[in-house]
């Protein structure tokens, strides 16, 4: 009986052997567990890897009448003509830069708003502000938008308050240098909390005596974040500052696209809403799949990198 | 935790706790605008900058939003559209995160890379919308739910969950006789009661919330869920539903006040579901993001 209790507690000394013959036991003694990952192999096989195969599309000249097959390769000559378009390079730069600014505030205000929640001492009510805190996270850009036009449209909230103060009315929605600035912080006010769950997470795991200790050697609360807080959360700042870089060309879809409007494109339009304009509302098919496919193509290997880096510095990855 | 009540220090919790109540107010203020916005008579609405609490809540934008088949019938599509996406990609999830927990299943590492994969490279937008269009499902209810069948990372979580289950329970089971599909369904599944329903809460709020799906593929507006009929109320700004018929100078200052109670009743169910994804929430984040 306690031997069989090993052999299922160590499933490593219940199959000993390799053999090839063994395999085959295997696979038919699992016969069952392959029926079960059938359906999303086979779902996965239509709705993701087809797609990866009709992305040839940016390597011919499509027409819908012809079908992927029956149209002519022309080779590079979409890509070409995509490098040689100023708009293409405007969204590119746009995209990089939106996103250095989103890495630049966004990413410290969770690690600020995680290091000051740990610091207060009221349970109920450190929890009652996170409850309130990840709330905007469940809420979707659309609702977000609509809400942030009700406040800063010209009639609305904000610039009725700036009237009331004697001031000029201030147009947040279609001026182009306030565009940047929305998309960040309406970024920081929806996601702040949600991203202090895993800084928080970390923090939960610190030693308390380590505390206690600095407090008898006379160090503020100050000195205590300094030294003991922050320094407990390096490992999982700098993975997370790593995994960051491998979503540099995701221009925030949802957002961007819920919030933006012509007169902010020059400011605000990023890659994946001028792929979506140029292919769905232009119909130029084969051109938005060449920017799709090669923005695709940019993020893979950014996120191998990513991942390489992130393995060797933590020893964790995101596979 | 023990600390020292020096001066500096009250000063900073004092300081600290103002913060947390600013940031509370920041957060929730939106809300609570819109709340009272939906209540909130036109001409009192027209006055005041900020919205406290309005002195004659009236409820006619929601006697409105409700008396609107449009309305009513995209809250219906948006309630089948959840709870059948809930439990389809539900099912189709677990059942495929537990074959893959057995170690010494052949292809197993094959079977797991082919489902990463797809979380790192795609197609990309086109070729998805012309694979769609030709299969059929343009206008049509399915497109919301069939093509979303596993989500990469809701399987990870999954699986790891299951990992914990101990072995002992399983191969009791199959001394008795039972396969895994028998497994699977009395031992697995019912064990796993917490991980599913928190996992069954997230994809439902991103089924509720999702506007993406209609926007490409339904252009049937009877099959829109209310996400997609918010977009076209508060981003298109179309305004046929706030102002139609013979309503004309009623509704049109009734407008701001649709729109908010749009708004609020696409908000209400998030909110509903909210504790209860709350209590599993941070251990979903935490297994998710460290152990994969």
């Amino acid at each position: 009986m306690k031997e069989m209790q090993a052999k299922i507690a160590n499933p490593k000394t219940a199959q000993p052997l390799k053999a090839p013959n063994d395999v085959w036991r295997r696979i038919l003694k699992y016969r069952m567990l392959y029926v079960m990952v059938l359906p999303s192999v086979a779902f996965l096989f239509i709705f993701h890897y087809i797609p990866i195969y009709g992305a040839s599309i940016a390597f011919k000249d499509f027409w819908v009448t012809k079908g992927i097959l029956g149209s002519p390769w022309v080779g590079f000559e979409h890509f070409e003509k995509l490098f040689r378009t100023d708009k293409f390079w405007q969204v590119f730069r746009n995209t990089i830069e939106i996103n250095l600014l989103r890495l630049a505030f966004g990413f410290p205000a969770p690690i600020v708003l995680a290091i000051l929640l740990n610091e207060v001492r009221n349970r109920l009510f450190k929890r009652s502000i996170q409850t309130i805190v990840y709330l905007p996270h469940f809420i979707s850009w659309v609702t977000i938008a609509g809400i942030i036009f009700t406040l800063l449209s010209n009639e609305g909230l904000v610039n009725k308050a700036i009237i009331a103060l004697g001031g000029d009315p201030v147009n947040f929605l279609t001026s182009n240098g306030m565009f940047r600035p929305l998309l960040v912080l309406s970024g920081i006010w929806k996601e702040v909390g949600w991203g202090t769950i895993i800084y928080l997470a970390a923090l939960a795991g610190v030693n308390p005596d380590l505390y206690e200790a600095a407090t008898v050697d006379g160090a503020n609360r100050f000195k205590q974040i300094l030294h003991i807080t922050l320094p407990s959360l390096l490992p999982i700042i700098s993975i997370l500052l790593i995994l960051n870089f491998g979503s540099m060309m995701n221009g925030g879809f949802d957002q961007v696209f819920n919030l933006y409007n012509t007169m902010v494109y020059e400011s605000g339009d990023v890659i994946d809403t001028y792929v979506y304009r140029i292919g769905l509302t232009q119909g130029e098919y084969s051109v938005a799949t060449a920017i799709g496919l090669f923005l695709n193509l940019i993020n893979f290997v950014l996120l191998v990198i990513v991942n390489w880096t992130a393995k060797r510095i933590g020893g964790q990855g995101i596979y | 935790m023990v600390r020292s009540k020096s001066i500096s220090g009250t000063i900073f919790d004092t300081l600290n706790i103002l913060f947390m109540l600013l940031l509370a107010a920041v957060t929730l203020y939106p809300f609570w605008h819109v709340l009272i916005g939906s209540i909130m008579p036109y001409e009192e609405s027209i006055r005041s900058v900020i919205y406290l609490f309005p002195q004659r809540p009236t409820f006619e934008a929601y006697h409105y939003v409700f008396s609107k088949d449009t309305l009513v019938g995209a809250l219906l599509v948006s309630v089948f559209v959840t709870a059948a996406g809930m439990l389809y990609q539900l099912f189709i999830t677990a059942i495929t995160a537990y074959p893959l927990i057995k170690q010494d299943l052949p292809g197993r590492t094959f079977i797991f890379m082919y489902i990463i994969f797809t979380m790192f490279f795609g197609g990309g937008l086109i070729p998805y919308y012309l694979l769609i269009k030709s299969l059929g499902m343009v206008n049509s209810l399915a497109v919301m739910i069939i093509p979303a069948a596993i989500s990469t990372y809701n399987m990870i979580v999954l699986k790891t969950f299951f990992q914990n289950i101990p072995l002992e329970l399983e191969e009791s089971a199959k001394i008795d006789g039972a396969g895994y599909m028998t497994i699977f369904f009395r031992i697995i599944l019912p064990l796993s009661v917490p991980a599913l329903t928190t996992i069954g809460l997230f994809i439902a709020v991103g089924q509720w919330n999702n506007w993406y799906t209609p926007m490409l593929f339904l252009n049937d507006k009877d099959l829109w869920p209310l996400a997609m009929v918010l977009r076209d109320i508060l981003i298109n700004n179309n305004m046929e539903l706030t102002r139609g018929g013979s309503y004309v100078s009623q509704e049109f200052m009734l407008g701001d006040t649709i729109k908010n109670a749009v708004v609020i009743v696409s908000v209400v169910p998030i909110i509903i579901v909210y504790p209860f994804i709350q209590k599993h929430f941070v251990k979903g984040v935490m297994i998710g993001s460290i152990k994969s």
